[in-house]
């Protein structure tokens, strides 16, 4: 960067670089959501059946790609379905996030006074309880299980929702077409429906796509502490976890599922950031909407 | 380019930072390994809760209790028969109810806790009968009647009925240890985290969730150990406490899982004890329920499981295959039962003469512990094989006690380490026991048998009594013994002395020296 | 400092609201803590059972313990664990620490590898080391903390010998305490760290174009002086939320850390005390939990007034 003024040039390879790497984040989640998708083809091999004798081979041994497990079971098999579990954990936690995120923002910027009050405080209980703690109590309390664990994973995303929905809620309530609507006799629901909501999406929309990777990552950790899913599901976050003994006898196991989260999250975050520049350059910046972990 | 050279510089002084910052820690390191201290090392999974002989939950208190602590007998070697201790020989009355001890001389109480006499046995004994204290041993201390102090090394201990566990299964475990009644009732209730015992080693300090030490005691009757201090570190990753051991941070710790053993054995600087265990790992069957109240779907489940490829792979050969109630090396054990060996067609041809030929489903309920993890999904394939879908219920400790004391559940997973068939038997086979207590698979038909072996004097007329009982239990198969696990010591080459007692599968310290 | 006492006061609702959850998460657990407590105690009969569930307080319905349990924790007392009989608040005070250091040097570790990775990211813009330093962040951010944190284990610890394995070190020996928090400090604050980077860069990259700037360096100011002296500081409040709201995630990542490293701490309190249903332990520990995150807030909160001497507060 020398002493030029920042020109078009500058700016426009700017842009380029993140929408290339939007672009290439898209291409990734596309990627792993087909897989996901056609995985009794992508996999040939049972990911549940285990052949004791074959167990611990290395990858690149004929007929396993990625090689086996300490039970026998095809790696690569693994790994394809465990896309769909992870796929599944943080689309749907997300969904009950983004759900009851929204409805909370949504009653209580648009009522304001005392629930607005009411709300916010139940929202900011949510945000002091360590997002772990939250979703060990839910688990271990309701019981193991993908629903459980889908539902433990997402009240704990429900703070960020809420906040942005409001603050979008907050800003539009003053607007103009909000007052006419109103004087045109539309009551609180239909604005809310009709108006608020749909454009509040946006910000929605890229929270969701940064709160999934979150979700990915909290149901790994959730796993090594031995609250994930119960076999013989994979799922990624489980197989980096009980992998983890194997580092030094057989370090595929372990470093295969990890680096799929890995690029599975990063492709989120990519494509979340990207979508974030491309709808609304002004949310950049914004505490609220970047990623908090975990 | 002025420009480029402070951009530059900036970058240097960045890393000179961060070097700065990381080489001075890199050079206080210690390595244990190489140093020939008699110091000792030990990790440990779980934190300290109680070395109370009289509420010790688990092992690692176990672990200290036993180099704290002396009973008036001990295991001997590697078996379950026992040796003088504290006192140096007994007499036991012909109707076997009046056990006399005459006590070692000269005994000392660590730090200055006097002299010990036989009052302290009587008080040892008469306070884990106490209900006051809640102690976990009240029941197998029961059996004791009265203990009279006959005089300051003699004391006689009354039993309410002969029993033939009672210095294996007692005395010269947990319960029997004993304490100091003059720190006990100083201490109160700090004595769980101070103990004060007759043994090699005293009690130093405890950091909470990080360490204990310990140092030897230098006035043990034995003489003073080699090894002049051990340290316990609470590491609860047994992965990450393996790889302390090969750096050398710790140089002796018990492997339990066979991963962590398998590498663990590529280095050249340590060396390895390992112990079978007088425990198993087993699935019960709740025979309430259907179709587990059928004794064909049972023998069915038994003939699906196949040990000898379990062990040797996902064990990594840390285990032997288990038939019987009783374990190899507890008294009584036989292997002359029904096996049930791996067969599944004839599993499946048991399965279709219940009726089930099209399947069934059922489900167990566990916690994710130690092998619970390895068995469940191995047994998920072996049903499958048989055309049983084994739906899996995994629960934390909290939840998983509440549902396993409220009998919800067709099958569960256990692992029990006991010395004497008196201390399982009633508490998981006997009909007193259904749950909420022991007796998972609701079983009662060997009651009278368990009483009658506890009533036996003559060793051989209550082996006679056992291999009954193990027939018995294989024939009805109300549970299936899978495998008895092999424990391993791993420690630096420098350290001698090794065995672990099948008891015990923890170290005595007093037997280890540490030399080139 | 009527502002101060105004946000402390609007903090309580917030942390009753905490306790109270906290309070009913564990009290409609399955699972009875004197059950657990008596363990393989074979000679439990219910008399015995009743005796502790009463000693305990357990028998009382649950509004009276409720409110029994806030009138204490009132007058300063988090009542006794159920599985020590030590009181709540000297454990919670002895593993605490332990906690805050490994937050407080994950956040300094982010911070000075955040921001000057920041900067040059910024300052090479598009170039060969923007990219790479730009994806090594954002691959850090992605992976589990607990995976990363035996990974750096495994390489650092073991295969270089670089650090130590594990634990908190020797209490009272600085070197020691400072070398081993490196890599739990590291596995935690990574994250945050690479956060802070993209965020930097990206205020950075905002600044470096406005008026003023450019005035700076018309006025003939060095570039380095431009750089820090201005960029800098708006990139601060920024950097500053980022880890105000990264605190939640800090003191929750801790229990995956400590685990992991064998280091005491609130994380592994709390967790074992779910587990055994330790019902004061669990709702002392969270209380503090809450207090602490609320705390970083304000803390957060006042350093912008600091940072930006535009922002005040009344």
């Amino acid at each position: 960067m020398g002493t030029r003024p920042a020109g078009p040039l500058r700016r426009g390879a700017r842009i380029l670089w993140t929408r290339r790497s939007a672009a290439f984040g898209l291409f990734v989640v596309v990627a792993i959501l087909a897989v996901a998708v056609l995985a009794p083809w992508v996999a040939r091999r049972d990911p549940l059946q285990q052949r004791l004798l074959e167990r611990l081979k290395p990858p690149g041994t004929p007929g396993h790609l990625l090689g086996t497990d300490n039970f026998g079971r095809d790696l690569f098999a693994r790994i394809v379905y465990g896309a769909r579990i992870s796929i599944l954990v943080g689309v749907v936690s997300v969904a009950i996030a983004a759900g009851l995120g929204s409805a909370v923002g949504l009653l209580g910027g648009y009522y304001g006074g005392t629930l607005d009050h009411a709300l916010m405080r139940v929202v900011d209980v949510l945000m002091a309880f360590p997002l772990i703690l939250l979703a060990i109590a839910i688990v271990a309390f309701l019981g193991g299980g993908l629903f459980n664990l889908m539902l433990a994973v997402g009240i704990s995303s429900v703070p960020p929702f809420a906040r942005v929905v409001r603050g979008e809620v907050l800003a539009q309530r003053t607007r103009d077409y909000v007052e006419a609507a109103r004087a045109l006799g539309a009551g609180g629901g239909r604005l809310m429906g009709r108006h608020l909501l749909p454009n509040s999406l946006s910000p929605i929309v890229v929270l969701s796509t940064l709160r999934i990777s979150t979700a990915i990552l909290t149901e790994s950790s959730l796993s090594f502490l031995g609250l994930g899913v119960a076999p013989p599901t994979p799922t990624w976050g489980s197989m980096a976890a009980e992998g983890t003994k194997f580092l030094q006898t057989a370090p595929w196991i372990s470093i295969v599922p990890g680096a799929a989260i890995m690029i599975m999250v990063l492709a989120f975050n990519l494509f979340g950031d990207g979508l974030r520049d491309a709808l609304d350059p002004r949310l950049k910046g914004e505490g609220g909407l970047r990623t908090k972990e975990e | 380019m002025i420009i480029v050279g402070r951009r530059r510089l900036f970058t240097v002084l960045a890393c000179a930072l961060v070097l700065a910052v990381v080489t001075g820690p890199v050079l206080s390191q210690q390595s244990v390994r190489y140093s020939l201290a008699p110091v000792i090392v030990s990790a440990y999974p779980r934190d300290f809760r109680s070395m109370d002989p009289a509420h010790i939950p688990g092992s690692p208190d176990y672990q200290i209790a036993l180099n704290v602590f002396s009973g008036l007998v001990r295991y001997k070697g590697n078996s379950l028969d026992v040796e003088p201790d504290l006192a140096e020989r007994w007499r036991v009355s012909p109707n076997g109810q009046v056990y006399t001890f005459f006590l070692r001389k000269g005994v000392k109480f660590h730090r200055g806790f006097g002299e010990f006499t036989a009052r302290d046995v009587k008080y040892t004994f008469e306070r884990i009968l106490n209900p006051a204290t809640r102690s976990r041993y009240r029941a197998s201390m029961l059996i004791v009647d009265t203990v009279e102090v006959v005089n300051d090394y003699t004391v006689r201990v009354n039993l309410k009925a002969p029993s033939a566990s009672f210095l294996a299964g007692v005395l010269a475990f947990r319960p029997g240890y004993i304490v100091s009644q003059k720190a006990v009732e100083q201490l109160g209730d700090r004595f769980a985290f101070n103990p004060i015992g007759t043994g090699p080693f005293q009690f130093v300090s405890y950091t909470p969730r990080q360490e204990l030490v310990m140092e030897a005691f230098p006035e043990y009757y034995r003489g003073a150990p080699s090894i002049k201090r051990i340290v316990w570190k609470v590491v609860p990753d047994e992965n990450v406490a393996g790889l302390a051991l090969q750096k050398g941070e710790i140089n002796h710790m018990i492997v339990r899982d066979p991963q962590v053993y398998k590498a663990l054995q590529r280095d050249p600087n340590l060396a390895f004890t390992a112990t079978p265990t007088t425990g198993w790992w087993e699935f019960s069957m709740n025979t309430r329920r259907k179709p587990l109240d059928d004794a064909r779907v049972r023998r069915a489940l038994a003939h699906a499981v196949d040990r000898d490829t379990f062990i040797k792979t996902v064990l990594e050969g840390l285990g032997s295959p288990a038939y019987s109630l009783i374990p190899p090396g507890m008294i009584g054990h036989t292997n002359e039962v029904e096996k049930y060996p791996f067969n599944a067609a004839r599993a499946r041809q048991l399965l279709a003469e219940a009726g089930y030929s099209g399947g069934v489903r059922i489900n167990v309920v566990y916690e994710p512990a130690e092998y619970a993890d390895l068995m469940v999904t191995a047994m998920q394939q072996w049903f499958k094989d048989i055309g049983v879908d084994l739906q899996l219920i995994k629960l934390e400790a909290g939840a998983w006690t509440a549902r396993r004391q409220s009998g919800d559940y067709d099958i569960t997973i256990s692992g029990t380490t006991r010395f004497d068939p008196d201390q399982f038997l009633t508490e998981q086979f006997h009909s007193a026991s259904f749950p909420p207590g022991g007796n998972q698979s609701f079983y009662a038909a060997i009651d009278d048998m368990i009483e009658a072996q506890r009533r036996a004097i003559n060793t051989r007329e209550r082996a006679r009594i056992l291999a009954e009982i193990q027939k018995k239990v294989a024939a009805d198969v109300p549970f299936v013994p899978l495998f008895n696990p092999v424990y391993v010591t791993a420690y630096h080459k420098s350290q001698k002395g090794h065995a672990l007692n099948t008891a015990h599968w923890m170290t005595r310290f007093e037997f280890v020296k540490i030399e080139r | 400092m009527a502002y101060l006492v105004q946000r402390l006061l609007s903090t309580l609702p917030t942390v009753v609201g905490v306790v109270t959850l906290a309070f009913l998460l564990i009290h409609i657990a399955p699972g009875d803590p004197a059950e657990l407590l008596l363990g393989d105690y074979t000679g439990v009969t219910p008399q015995v059972l009743a005796d502790l569930r009463a000693r305990l307080g357990l028998d009382r319905p649950l509004v009276v313990q409720y409110l029994t349990y806030v009138g204490s924790v009132l007058t300063g007392d988090l009542g006794k664990s159920f599985r020590t009989n030590q009181p709540v608040m000297s454990e919670i005070a002895a593993q605490a620490p332990f906690t805050v250091v490994l937050a407080a040097a994950g956040v300094l570790l982010a911070i000075v590898v955040g921001v000057p990775s920041g900067i040059v990211s910024a300052v090479r813009r598009n170039s060969l080391t923007d990219y790479i330093t730009t994806t090594i962040a954002m691959l850090w951010l992605s992976s589990p903390s607990f995976w990363f944190g035996i990974l750096l284990i495994y390489i650092l610890a073991y295969k270089l010998g670089w650090f130590p394995v594990f634990g908190a070190g020797t209490p009272g020996d600085w070197r020691s305490l400072a070398s081993h928090l490196v890599l739990p400090a590291a596995a935690i604050g990574v994250r945050s760290a690479a956060l802070i980077a993209r965020m930097t860069r990206a205020s950075m990259l905002e600044v470096l174009h406005q008026d003023y700037v450019r005035t700076a360096r018309a006025k003939g100011l060095g570039h380095y002086a431009v750089v820090y002296r201005h960029a800098l500081r708006n990139a601060a409040i920024p950097v500053i939320t980022i880890i105000g709201l990264d605190i939640a995630y800090l003191l929750g990542g801790a229990v995956v850390i400590e685990t992991v490293f064998a280091r005491p701490g609130l994380g592994k309190l709390v967790v074992d005390a779910i587990y055994a249903r330790d019902y004061p332990m669990v709702q002392g520990a969270i209380m503090i939990f809450a207090f602490g995150i609320l705390a970083t807030n304000l803390l957060v909160d006042l350093s912008y007034a600091v940072v930006d001497p535009r922002i005040r507060y009344a």
